[in-house]
């Protein structure tokens, strides 16, 4: 290595091996080549990073510029935002109406809602198809399992919100509404609470989570799969000779020893899901939980929300302007998506390089 | 530790069988959920598929509606993504994987760089799309503005004069030559297209005829042909029996008779001709429900319009002083800075989400090639460079291709990103790079938006199309893993 090197071109000769002094001399038009390749792989290397300064500038800059003192909506109100009004106002409603809000709390809770929704669907399914594919099953059904789980993966997002607001829904109402319809009828329900009124609206959480849910199956079974699938086979024949059933092998030795990987998976697919955007376009609607109203609208699944994304897509396809408040604030919702798909990335990839268990 | 007594082992294995039971449950509930998804959709959109609904454009009217320019636009974006992600991706996978650095500073950087990559990868593609707007459409509103850019070439200019007789007359110009009004005797060469005038050939006879006398006519010629007009509406309305016109060749006379009659003595045109061209176009209408007569009647209005003009000598004629308009001839390869909202900056937008993608599958099939083969290139003296264009590459372009089928799948499925971009009424594919373009998911999502059920049953019938085209790569996809992995 020649690392004397303090030209320009430092970067490369460090990667380059230098040019030995027993090459014959033409090979200086070979080398030439090589760092002329080298260069354009580092072009090419260069500008992922650049992708990502671009992602973290745009949004800043045009968030700072929703903050600026002097923005006007597209009526021409002035507004002076300030952080503490985004961050602490419990109310969202920047496009219309006289008095405007923007608080972004309650579009954090309906991406959240829906997101717990998708999790609580997901995790559960998709980890015990994991642990099926990975301890049960025969290589010939995994062979037909695997591929099908995947299926669902290429699906388009489009397509589960379609799937959602035509289907699920409909599902859900025709399920649920007649079941609230028989325990009206029963004394001790009523005892409990007040049903009547409850109905599952055109627009509701729960099917639009439950679409993300299906969506992020695949994500949660196949990451997992591969964490369990890279226990080594001696702790599993170690727990077989102590006498364990299969259950307790997979629960009690492969899991745990899988964990970070599982985890990771998980956090992956919860990201996915915060940022999932057609689905909740769809079939979500158009008005983010009223908060301020009291705790209870958090859990209104059957009620429409709106999501970050929801948000964004719902500006879209409106009159956007440029320096308007409402354009802007695109920007500001954007931030904050970006901001917390990755958090949860990066803390994915911490726990799977802190926690990962070395077997060699 | 646990008593292990008889009963206790029996409860064991209980927990064992009832687990797998509840893992086999959960696996077929995926599944299941999976078949009703393409059941229901299947069910809903078949019969709505047809060749006419793949090639025809987007209509208001839910039953006329079709996917013909989503379709052109999607594989539009799709070409420019490829020919765009797939050398950029390549060539960072095999940055990452094939120039280890043994500087320390540099392999921070490399692993800066590789860290990135998983963290684009997680990146919601909404924010892609906010991305690709503001780089590629309005490029930071820093030089120009996508109606007015900063930079183009690729496009002809010329001046529309309209003439007396509704037709349009094209003069070549320059982007900023000012718009002159039409001369008495003027002999410049007035073309009928704008393709004619670009290549100066078949000028059009045109006169410019002085103002006044003519305007008067046209005056007449027009409102007659108004209330013509109105006499056909209300003909065709009698005609109609259960929202369809019934007509044969006797009541197709008889229209046609009771739309011109009242104007007989006032026509310029003759009467005969006039009524024969109505009667005929009328019996081509039967059977047309309302909505279906609207574009053979104006249709028919043209040419009615067309003969009296023509009769009364306002063809081919221009009034003095008549203002042209501006007009464009946007060539394929036109390009303007900033791009607009157009098919390339789409295509680039949709690069963007599907990078981080072909990198990490890319770096995947460049790992798995064996550190032998390389190492041999390097023994007999060959370069790292030749190392991987002899050896590497052509053993992971398998590997690649799987990886990068698979990620032209999602981009396909992708509206997120190209909401911002892309158009859902657009009624022709785009011509030029910078053209306004329609795709798929884009056009499902708005139909899946509108409450009608006729539009519902056209997004099930787009997403079908849409699910073939993808299970096709995927295919593809899983043949090319299958075939090499038979040959290793």
């Amino acid at each position: 290595m020649s690392t004397t090197d303090l030209s320009t071109t430092a970067a490369m000769s460090a990667i380059v091996p230098a040019r030995s002094a027993g090459r014959p001399k033409s090979t200086v038009l070979r080398d030439l080549k090589e760092r002329f390749i080298l260069f354009l792989l580092v072009l090419c290397g260069a500008i992922t990073i650049g992708i990502t300064l671009l992602i973290v500038i745009i949004l800043a800059q045009q968030a700072a510029g929703f903050f600026s003192p002097g923005i006007t909506d597209i009526q021409g109100h002035v507004y002076d935002l300030s952080l503490t009004d985004f961050l602490f106002d419990l109310q969202w409603n920047p496009l219309i109406g006289s008095e405007r809000h923007f608080g972004i709390w309650p579009l954090v809770v309906g991406t959240f809602q829906v997101t717990i929704v998708a999790m609580i669907i997901a995790i559960p399914l998709g980890l015990m198809v994991a642990i099926w594919l990975s301890e049960y099953a025969s290589p010939r059904v995994r062979a037909v399992v695997k591929p099908l789980i995947e299926i669902i993966a290429g699906i388009p997002t489009v397509v589960f919100g379609f799937f959602a607001l035509t289907f699920v829904t409909p599902l859900l109402q025709s399920v649920v509404h007649p079941a609230i319809a028989w325990l009206n009828g029963s004394s001790l329900w009523l005892s409990l609470f007040d049903p009547i009124g409850f109905r599952i609206e055109i627009f509701n959480v729960l099917a639009a989570g439950i679409c993300v849910g299906i969506m992020c199956i695949p994500i949660v079974t196949s990451l997992s799969e591969d964490a369990l699938r890279a226990v080594p086979r001696a702790l599993r024949e170690g727990s077989y000779g102590l006498g364990a059933s299969r259950f307790e092998t997979a629960v009690k030795v492969v899991f745990p020893a899988a964990l970070s990987g599982i985890v990771a998976a998980c956090l992956l697919s919860f990201a996915r899901a915060v940022g999932e955007t057609m689905i909740v376009a769809i079939a979500a609607g158009l008005n983010p939980p009223e908060i301020h109203r009291g705790v209870g609208t958090v859990f209104a699944v059957n009620e429409p929300t709106q999501t970050m994304t929801g948000f964004m897509v719902s500006v879209f396809f409106g009159d956007m302007q440029a320096h308007t408040i409402e354009y802007q604030s695109v920007y500001a919702v954007g931030m904050t998506l970006f901001v917390i798909t990755l958090g949860i990335t990066l803390v994915g990839a911490l726990i799977r390089r802190r926690f990962r268990q070395q077997y060699e | 530790m646990p008593q292990y007594t008889p009963s206790s082992r029996s409860a064991r294995r209980v927990k064992n069988t009832a687990f797998q039971a509840a893992c086999i449950v959960a696996a077929c509930v995926a599944v299941v959920v999976l078949v009703t998804l393409l059941v229901a959709i299947l069910a809903q959109g078949a019969p709505r598929l047809s060749w006419e609904f793949i090639s025809s454009a987007t209509s208001s009217n839910a039953a006329e509606t079709g996917i013909g320019p989503a379709m052109v636009g999607s594989i539009m974006i799709l070409f420019i993504c490829a020919l765009s992600a797939i050398p950029l991706g390549v060539a960072t996978a095999i940055l990452l994987e094939e120039y280890q650095p043994k500087a320390r500073w540099l392999r921070v950087l490399h692993g800066f760089v590789q860290n990135n990559i998983t963290n684009l990868a997680g990146v919601p593609s909404i924010v892609y799309g906010i991305l690709g707007f503001t780089v590629f459409v309005i490029l930071f509103n820093a030089a120009g503005s996508p109606n007015d850019p900063w930079l183009d070439f690729g496009q002809d200019f010329y001046h529309e004069y309209p003439g007396a007789g509704g037709q349009s007359f094209f003069v070549t110009a320059e982007e900023d030559s000012p718009l002159v009004p039409a001369e008495l005797g003027s002999d410049r060469p007035f073309y009928l297209t704008l393709e004619d005038a670009r290549l100066g050939v078949n000028p059009a006879d045109v006169v410019v005829a002085a103002p006044g006398d003519l305007e008067a006519i046209r005056k007449q010629v027009e409102d007659r042909l108004y209330e013509i007009n109105s006499t056909m509406k209300a003909a065709l309305r009698e005609a109609t029996v259960d929202r369809a016109l019934q007509i044969d060749e006797a009541t197709a006379d008889a229209l046609a008779g009771q739309m011109l009659t009242p104007f007989k003595d006032v026509l310029v045109a003759d009467y005969d001709e006039m009524k024969a061209l109505a009667a005929a176009s009328l019996l081509d209408m039967d059977g047309l429900g309302p909505v279906q007569q609207l574009a053979p009647r104006r249709a028919l209005r043209q040419q009615l319009i067309e003969a009296e003009f023509s009769a009364a000598g306002l063809q081919n004629t221009i009034i003095a002083g008549t203002e042209p308009l501006r007009k464009d001839l946007k060539h394929w390869y036109y390009v303007q800075v900033p791009f607009g909202k157009g098919v390339l900056a789409g295509g680039l937008t949709l690069m963007l989400v599907i990078l981080p993608i072909i990198i990490v599958s890319s770096q995947e099939a460049i790992r798995a090639v064996s550190g032998e083969m390389r190492n041999g290139v390097l023994a007999l003296g060959g370069t790292k460079w030749q190392a991987i264009e002899k050896v590497v590459l052509p053993s992971a372009i398998p590997g690649i291709c799987t990886g990068t089928i698979l990620a032209l799948s999602r981009a396909i499925g992708e509206a997120a990103p190209i909401l911002l971009i892309g158009y859902v009424t657009v009624q022709s594919a785009p011509d030029h790079l910078m053209g306004a373009f329609a795709a798929l998911p884009l056009q499902i999502f708005h139909w899946t938006s509108e409450p009608d059920k006729d539009f519902r049953d056209a997004a099930a019938a787009g997403i079908i199309v849409l699910l073939i085209v993808l299970f096709s790569f995927n295919a593809i996809a899983v043949f090319i893993r299958q075939k090499t992995q038979n040959k290793h």
